[in-house]
């Protein structure tokens, strides 16, 4: 395992687990780190495994997706409740994944709007941009930043 | 939903197992300690997209990263 000299500021990640009840039970871990931004907060989210590991690539098709994401919404709005000033930024482990992430805000932006700004990160050519997240449009983000409306 | 914080995540496990009770969130904080707790590869793959100068200037002129 490697480890990496971060900048960190009095900010302490979190943890947070749920059980996914649907084929089977499954342990979810949400965990809110550090990047190298001192205001941004990375949000990692998979499944644990028995070694203690998380898994963040595979996906569970457990049967409960909505419920799972509903949850995983109601973790950052926790988490931000007590942080508002903190961006989270979250991509997919995988394409899929980040399409996923983008159908989610799609569905939920009525609702999540209201709670949060929301950026996306794209690509341009060979670089990256951030433009505000748009629920119409038919672009294919590379990342999320989240931040909680004061 | 409820949220009911835990002090580890062994209490976490020992929760889930006893209660079964999807409605409730059982969290733990775990400080992260740099330089000794290992970087998942989500957070690394973070910090490359967030590096990238192009991008750093974007988020800096919209005042998300100062």
């Amino acid at each position: 395992m490697t480890t990496s000299p971060y900048k960190f500021d009095p900010l302490t990640s979190g943890r947070f687990t749920f059980t996914s009840v649907g084929k089977r039970s499954i342990e979810k871990v949400v965990d809110f780190i550090p990047t190298g931004s001192p205001n941004v907060m990375n949000l990692s989210f998979g499944d644990r495994l028995p070694d203690g590991s998380i898994d963040y690539v595979t996906v569970s098709d457990n049967g409960d997706i909505r419920r799972v994401l509903a949850t995983v919404v109601s973790i950052i709005n926790n988490f931000t409740s007590s942080r508002p000033e903190v961006w989270i930024y979250f991509e997919g482990s995988t394409v899929e994944r980040t399409r996923l992430y983008n159908r989610t805000l799609k569905i939920y932006y009525p609702i999540f709007s209201k709670l949060f700004e929301i950026w996306g990160v794209i690509k341009m050519g060979d670089d990256l941009d951030s433009i505000p997240f748009h629920p119409r449009a038919a672009i294919a983000y590379f990342g999320f930043l989240i931040k909680r409306i004061d | 939903m409820k949220f009911v914080k835990m002090k580890d995540e062994e209490s976490v496990r020992r929760a889930l197992k006893e209660k079964k009770n999807i409605d409730t969130i059982f969290w733990v904080e775990t400080p992260f300690i740099p330089g000794v707790t290992p970087v998942p590869d989500d957070v690394k793959r973070a910090n490359e997209t967030l590096s990238n100068p192009h991008l750093q200037k974007s988020l800096r002129a919209h005042g998300i990263i100062k």
